[in-house]
């Protein structure tokens, strides 16, 4: 499995519309640990649930979760 | 998202999955353990029948889960006559451990040729029990999984 790193686009994306992890976790449906958990790269959301984010954020799968050159504080 | 059946979220389903497979192995590795203790102090089959039954049920379960669903292991050897070869000596070697164990301490009879034999033929009767089991499996597990590898995708 490919390790996941911290993911500093949802949170500049957050940011951007105001909304704490708290909100953003309630917009989707899930608890505000998980939603700790997808930003710290410590757990790897399921395809529903990363688009359930970006409808929220108004982003695309790829603005938050493509691909990068180098994962920003990745584990690796 | 969360489940609207347990008010759990993806994570938290998934933590709660992990938590309870590790739950699932203690229970089951401890009584596997307590019906092996108990047969090395010499419990006789009805003392162990409880234990027994519970272990018989979750293994027939776990075996028939996993084939069916074209699973062999998580991460141990690969299904193989030889893998089954030699996964199949641990629990002869137990068999015909627990036995001698239980002639030489409960019973209270010296190690002679005889008693050797005999803990040799049990081990090796359990041995080929255990190889034929997992392989009558093997065979199945193959035919199971080239099914389900086999199926023709969906068109719309």
């Amino acid at each position: 499995m490919i390790p996941i790193g911290r993911n500093l686009r949802i949170k500049a994306a957050r940011a951007e519309r105001d909304m704490t992890q708290k909100a953003l976790a309630e917009a989707v449906g899930v608890s505000r640990q998980t939603m700790n958990a997808i930003e710290q790269g410590d757990y790897n959301p399921t395809i529903r649930l990363c688009r359930a984010i970006c409808k929220v954020l108004g982003k695309s799968l790829d603005e938050l979760f493509g691909e990068e050159e180098e994962h920003e504080g990745s584990k690796v | 998202m969360k489940d609207q059946k347990y008010n759990i979220d993806e994570m938290q389903e998934r933590r709660l999955f992990q938590i309870e497979e590790i739950g699932f192995w203690l229970t089951f590795w401890a009584s596997g353990a307590a019906v092996v203790i108990q047969a090395v102090l010499g419990a006789d089959l009805r003392q162990i029948a409880g234990e027994g039954i519970v272990l018989l049920i979750s293994s027939a379960y776990l075996v028939f889960a996993t084939v069916r669903n074209g699973i062999w292991n998580k991460g141990g050897p690969a299904p193989t006559l030889r893998a089954n070869a030699l996964v199949s000596l641990i629990p002869a070697a137990a068999c015909g451990a627990i036995l001698l164990i239980r002639v030489l301490a409960v019973l209270k009879r010296p190690l002679t040729f005889e008693v050797a034999v005999v803990a040799l033929a049990f081990a090796g009767v359990c041995y080929l029990g255990c190889l034929g089991a997992l392989e009558i499996l093997r065979a199945v597990y193959r035919k199971r999984r080239a099914k389900l590898d086999d199926e023709e995708e969906e068109t719309a």
